[in-house]
């Protein structure tokens, strides 16, 4: 009797976690990876005057563990020193092609170095091996007007990079072991009223990065 | 200058050889204390310790005939008023700027035997409750304990300013604007301060934030209001703004005009710069978290992503603990036109 409750249990268990954790992204049949558009905010699409040439903020090479060679540029806005984010435009190439360029007018911010325990860190990103053929990439966007700031994914693979995730949150956490990586997210900004007083409860959300995939799990 | 010798006072300020402001300081007794004190905006960084200000009763440095009563002259003034206490010298009993009576020491420059110099308090106070104290008798004559002897006007480095301010200017004077000028009714108490009581309060609500929440995941946590109503606090003893979030502060704000006038972002800063205690907000439509700070003294700086000069904040939301920063790292540009600003009556 006690034998098959636990089994229940268990499975129940599995049941929770399989229920809670969504693929961010699928596959092609040819195996390239195909976005979630709900897990992708767009980034705003302003144009200011002034602000080319943009400024080299960082520049590194990038090696999957089998090998493939990508190459990451981070760019900030010229005439830019009154306004908010230390770099503005992320480029990824692969065999001295660009085959990513994101612009966010609003910027990233340098890559917390609070995490570098836990995750790869660079200046401007931190770096996880999915897999033998795939990495990702974690940038941090500005913080601004107390929301949260804008939590964006790349994924790397087979020469290809995509934007798998945009989402505004705060990273609260990130934590390793030997199975997967998880970004522990909170979607909200909690206010205070007082030292003692919260106006309102933060709402948390995490991502875990394994076996060749990120998925979303309340 | 000194009051020894009499010179005329007026007073101008230049930026790369243009005139942005300027006042002659003579004229109507009850003109003189607001003149000084848009003298000492002018100065900007420039100390001002002397106690005692001369100024001929005069609207004009060419006119001719200066002294009390005499053919041209423009001021009003009543012989009643006027009591010679010495040879070359009366007080002239008037008014202040805010309505309160007052004595004034009025002398014979030109030795002509006729009054045409008054000496003013260039330090008025600002009284929240005039004709409730008595006016001090000696009302800021120096008395050489600051070892100026009273009598000299004295300058600093403008690099070694402690106010932090850097060439706040009145661009209208003579006010006229319902929100960028001078709105202080002259009878009516105004929550103006100096701009380094504005800049103190500033710092150190940035840092009783910092002492009462410290870091929350190696990060400053967002805690705008905080910062807001604590500087509040500090410049005026009043928790009015305390218990709310950004939102209900900027409601609260909008719904109190008595005391919450909104003014333009242009105006913010001006404003500030004057010594009026000056927020922003943007209201979250969502709900959720809004943003506020406090504008603080300065000069504007140019903001390529909203396109022209913006304020500078005190700022303690997230990731941010610091005054004197542009409002263009505050708030998105594409917020901008929802952002609403107030000055403290």
């Amino acid at each position: 009797m006690k034998l098959r409750n636990i089994v229940w249990v268990g499975m129940l268990f599995l049941s929770l976690l399989t229920y809670a954790q969504k693929p961010v992204y699928s596959f092609s049949d040819k195996g390239d990876i195909v976005t979630n558009s709900s897990y992708i905010k767009p980034f705003d699409t302003c144009t200011f005057k002034g602000v080319t040439p943009y400024i080299m903020k960082f520049e590194n090479m990038l090696k999957t563990l089998s090998g493939q060679t990508y190459e990451i540029r981070c760019y900030k806005y010229n005439n830019w020193e009154n306004d908010p984010g230390d770099f503005h435009v992320i480029e990824v190439r692969y065999n001295n092609n660009v085959v990513l360029t994101l612009e966010n007018p609003e910027g990233w911010d340098f890559f917390s170095q609070d995490f570098v325990s836990s995750i790869m860190s660079y200046l401007c990103y931190g770096k996880v091996d999915l897999d033998e053929n795939t990495i990702v990439l974690l940038f941090t966007g500005t913080n601004i007007m107390s929301q949260p700031p804008y939590c964006t994914l790349i994924v790397l693979k087979e020469g290809k990079a995509s934007l798998i995730y945009n989402q505004q949150a705060f990273i609260n956490d990130i934590q390793k072991n030997n199975i997967l990586t998880r970004i522990v997210l909170q979607r909200n900004t909690v206010e205070w009223l007082n030292e003692n007083t919260q106006s309102n409860k933060p709402e948390y959300d995490s991502l875990i990065l394994k076996s060749g995939m990120v998925y979303s799990a309340k | 200058m000194n009051p020894y010798n009499y010179r005329p006072v007026r007073v101008d300020r230049y930026k790369n050889g243009v005139q942005i402001g300027g006042v002659f300081l003579a004229g109507d007794v009850k003109d003189a204390v607001s003149k000084v004190a848009y003298v000492q905006e002018l100065l900007g960084d420039v100390q001002i310790t002397q106690h005692q200000l001369v100024a001929p009763m005069s609207f004009d440095e060419n006119q001719e005939d200066n002294d009390f009563g005499g053919g041209g002259d423009s001021w009003n003034w009543d012989e009643s008023d006027l009591t010679q206490t010495g040879d070359g010298e009366w007080t002239y009993h008037g008014h202040d700027a805010y309505g309160n009576e007052q004595d004034y020491t009025v002398i014979d420059t030109d030795g002509d035997g006729k009054p045409d110099s008054i000496f003013i308090d260039p330090n008025p106070p600002v009284d929240p409750d005039p004709g409730t104290e008595e006016p001090d008798p000696d009302w800021g004559w120096g008395d050489g304990e600051d070892g100026n002897g009273g009598d000299e006007w004295e300058t600093t480095d403008p690099d070694d300013s402690s106010d932090g301010s850097k060439d706040p200017v009145d661009p209208n004077p003579g006010g006229g604007s319902s929100s960028g000028g001078e709105t202080t009714e002259p009878n009516k108490p105004s929550n103006k301060k100096t701009v380094n009581e504005i800049q103190t309060a500033a710092q150190a609500a940035v840092n009783n934030v910092v002492d009462k929440y410290g870091m929350e995941n190696g990060t400053f946590a967002p805690h705008c209001n905080a910062g807001v109503s604590e500087a509040f606090r500090l410049l005026y003893n009043d928790n009015a703004l305390s218990n709310m979030n950004a939102n209900s502060m900027i409601t609260y704000w909008t719904s109190h005009p008595e005391a919450w006038e909104e003014v333009s972002m242009q105006d913010a800063q001006i404003l500030a710069n004057q010594g009026y205690f000056v927020v922003a907000g943007w209201i979250n439509p969502t709900g959720g978290s809004g943003h506020v700070v406090v504008i603080v003294p300065g000069e504007p700086v140019n903001s390529t992503s909203w396109d022209g000069k913006v304020p500078l904040t005190m700022d303690t939301g997230s990731n941010k603990r610091y005054v004197g920063k542009p409002i263009s790292q505050s708030f998105s540009s594409k917020k901008k036109d929802n952002i609403k600003y107030f000055k403290y009556k």
